[in-house]
């Protein structure tokens, strides 16, 4: 469960984002909707953990019960999507998704330093799940742009994050990939039970059943 | 605030502090009187001006002139990719060859002997000639790469290029060809963005000290061989002497920038009424002009190379002999005698070169890009600075903290000399290093540190290595730091081969040029070893 609780941000002495309160359950999502310039990033930022100056920023966010407000950001365990997939360009697909998955596992209750064949084990279990099989040792240049995105959001994921921010994440696809994205993308978090915060300008992006918040004045 | 503190304390600080010692130095009451009443003052004064403005104009009007009739030919590319190479020649290398060319028993004369009957050298003022004609031709031919260098690299920037095609398009539609678009129009808009490098061209002309003492006039030298004469004597007066002619330089520089901006705003008037004048006037030929231009300075670099590597091998060779009667060992076995000269130029430049990278990464981790802008002065200032100036307040520093003379000693001040290189090199793809990537990898639940070194560290590696190869050749080529900070203690491959030059031992001073052009290449090759290996798979290519 992720909270929102009284969220306010101001820049300049311009307030963009007024008191929002939000609850989102595991598996659903909040979609937060408005033109460009009217804050959506900046509430992103916020929960993430990277807003700076000359943003100011108030308010409660908490996660599975833990207070995220004064967490730096690699320790919230928030993932981040943006319209960009940003894989690690001299990674390959493997080391790409390694970089994201913990280097100890839970197993029978204690947690232990996982082998390297245990860890491409489980990023390749990860790849065949989204369809892309024996994509591991290619370089993400080689792939589609539809694929790319596809390991973005598995990397995502792969670091167990009990949240995950979207920003704009489909409006470099175009327009036959950005529905089959859409479906992929909504379809694993919810069978993941990851709470989401989606922002974006289309309103086909929103899955059925969120949540819709619009900053629009 | 405390890694800031670092590069402020290591490198803003010193030059911060040396500036006015050197001042409070140099303005001494008997110090002046004494150099006032020196007989060689006017001449080395009149030289010295003489000698940085006309190789100055020569070194900018040749390159805008080059640029104004290659850009946008066949021949445009080719240029862009030569002048990398020409930069890294190092200045004194460059002007011990071509002293081997110009000089009375040198190569151009022995070509001439034959169909002239000569058989005695010609008396020609080429070399250490009292008006400084050799200085002069040095300075132009090794200032024309630089300024087209940074011609070129504004002329890249996406939005300059996208304006250039608009301008010349439109200037085309009126009836003008290219190069009177780009003399009335092109370059009165673009010279403006140039003020620093064309600057640091006539700083660098007017004190520079190492070329002086190669091929410059002897008797009397230039006004900044007057203040190193000066500064490295004993003698308390004539040392406090020296450090007033070094003000006295700054004096000049500050006087002869006053006098160029007020021209160039001036001129700039006039020029604007004479470019509107709507004369459309015809192809005279130039674009072949310019392109015979540019492969003779192309094969006068070629010449001078080639010059420098035949001297160090050579053993008899009279005149008016077009090749050596005999070949001898004996200029290398001289240098390898002395190999920790070798090392310690080369421990130098590889240590100053990684405290300037580290003192820049710094920097550019624990500030906002904002900042660039407003240290940028400051980290500059050492380019336009007389170093004689900033280098008698730097010793002075040097006494109390006993660095005076010693390796350590040495180490900052070649610190000193390579950070605004390495800074200046790094700063546009460190900045523009895209933030989300950063972001991503935290949101990974990874740490900063994991994130540097497994993401940012090799996607910035080849930036990196360009920019330590470039802060390597500058450590290599430091002559006066070396001299003045090392007390003369320390001999590196520049020291010598300015030394032997100027004592007129061409041979062993060749070998040593050619060590002093060999380091710097092996760190550009490096450098571009590391590019191809680390070719940038972008996402988006």
């Amino acid at each position: 469960m992720l909270e929102l609780a009284d969220v306010t941000i101001r820049v300049h002495g311009r307030t963009l984002v007024d008191r929002l309160s939000a609850r989102v359950a595991p598996g659903d999502v909040l979609a937060v909707t408005g033109a460009s310039g009217t804050g959506k990033s900046s509430l992103l930022a916020w929960i993430a953990g990277t807003l700076e100056a000359p943003f100011e920023a108030s308010g409660g966010l908490v996660l599975d019960g833990r207070d995220l407000t004064s967490l730096p950001i690699q320790q919230r365990h928030i993932g981040l999507l943006f319209q960009d997939d940003l894989l690690f360009p001299h990674m390959s697909v493997h080391d790409n998704l390694l970089f994201a998955l913990p280097a100890r596992v839970a197993s029978d209750g204690r947690s232990t330093t996982a082998t390297r064949a245990q860890r491409l084990a489980a990023a390749d279990e990860a790849l065949t799940g989204a369809g892309l099989g024996g994509f591991g040792p290619r370089l993400p240049a080689s792939l589609s742009g539809g694929q790319r995105s596809r390991v973005s959001l598995l990397r995502a994921l792969l670091a167990q994050p009990q949240a995950l921010l979207l920003d704009e994440p489909f409006s470099k696809l175009d327009a036959a990939l950005r529905a089959q994205m859409r479906a992929f993308t909504f379809s694993t978090l919810r069978g993941r039970r990851v709470p989401a915060v989606l922002v974006t300008h289309d309103q086909a992006d929103i899955p059925h059943g969120a949540q819709v918040v619009s900053l629009d004045a | 605030m405390g890694a800031l503190a670092a590069p402020a304390l290591l490198f803003a600080l010193p030059l911060a502090a040396a500036l006015p010692v050197a001042l409070w130095i140099g303005v001494d009451g008997r110090a002046w009187r004494a150099l006032v009443a020196d007989p060689l003052l006017p001449r080395a004064l009149w030289l010295s001006v003489t000698i940085a403005v006309v190789s100055s104009v020569l070194a900018t009007a040749l390159a805008l002139w080059l640029v104004t009739h290659l850009h946008g030919t066949r021949s445009w590319q080719r240029m862009t990719r030569a002048v990398g190479p020409m930069l890294a020649l190092p200045h004194a290398a460059f002007a011990i060859g071509l002293a081997l060319l110009v000089m009375p028993a040198g190569l151009i004369a022995r070509l001439l002997a034959v169909p002239l009957g000569w058989t005695v050298p010609p008396d020609w003022p080429t070399v250490n000639d009292p008006n400084g004609v050799g200085l002069m031709l040095v300075l132009v031919a090794k200032e024309l790469p630089f300024v087209l260098w940074n011609l070129v690299a504004v002329l890249a920037r996406p939005e300059v290029a996208q304006q250039l095609r608009g301008w010349l398009a439109g200037g085309r539609t009126l009836g003008y060809r290219d190069s009177a678009i780009w003399w009335r129009v092109l370059w009165p808009l673009l010279l403006p963005r140039l003020a620093w490098p064309l600057l640091a061209v006539l700083a660098y002309s007017l004190t520079v000290v190492d070329l002086a003492l190669i091929i410059g006039p002897a008797s009397p030298p230039t006004l900044a061989v007057l203040a190193w004469q000066g500064l490295q004597d004993g003698d308390p007066l004539r040392n406090a002497e020296g450090a007033a002619a070094a003000v006295l330089l700054a004096f000049v520089l500050a006087g002869l920038v006053a006098l160029v901006t007020m021209l160039a705003i001036a001129g700039g008037r006039a020029w604007r009424r004479v470019g509107s004048n709507g004369v459309r006037t015809r192809s005279l030929g130039e674009r072949s002009m310019a392109r015979l231009a540019w492969w003779l300075m192309l094969a006068l670099y070629g010449t001078v190379a080639a010059l420098i590597a035949l001297s160090s091998l050579t053993g008899v060779w009279t005149f008016p002999w077009l090749a050596p009667q005999s070949w001898s060992m004996g200029a290398w076995a001289q240098v390898l005698d002395g190999a920790d000269t070798l090392v310690l130029s080369a421990g130098l430049g590889v240590s100053a070169t990684a405290a300037a990278l580290a003192l820049a990464l710094l920097w550019f981790e624990a500030t906002p890009p904002g900042w660039d802008r407003r240290v940028m002065p400051l980290v500059l200032a050492p380019l336009v600075i007389p170093p004689l100036l900033m280098l008698t307040g730097l010793y002075r520093l040097a006494l109390p903290l006993r660095l005076d003379g010693t390796l350590a000693g040495l180490a900052w001040v070649h610190t000193l000399a390579a950070l605004p290189y390495v800074f200046v090199a790094l700063a546009p793809s460190w900045r523009s290093f895209d933030v989300r990537y950063e972001h991503t990898a935290l949101a990974l639940g990874r740490s900063r540190a994991a994130f540097w070194w497994h993401v940012k560290a090799p996607l910035l590696a080849s930036p990196m290595a360009a920019a330590l190869a470039v802060g390597f050749a500058v450590s290599v080529a430091q002559y006066l730091p070396t001299q003045f900070i090392g007390a003369g203690r320390h001999a590196t491959v520049t020291t010598e081969a300015v030394t032997l030059a100027s004592g007129g031992q061409r041979h062993t001073a060749a070998a040593f040029a050619v060590l002093q052009a060999l380091l710097p290449a092996i760190g550009f090759g490096i450098a571009a070893w590391v590019a191809q290996r680390r070719q940038p798979a972008h996402p988006d290519a």
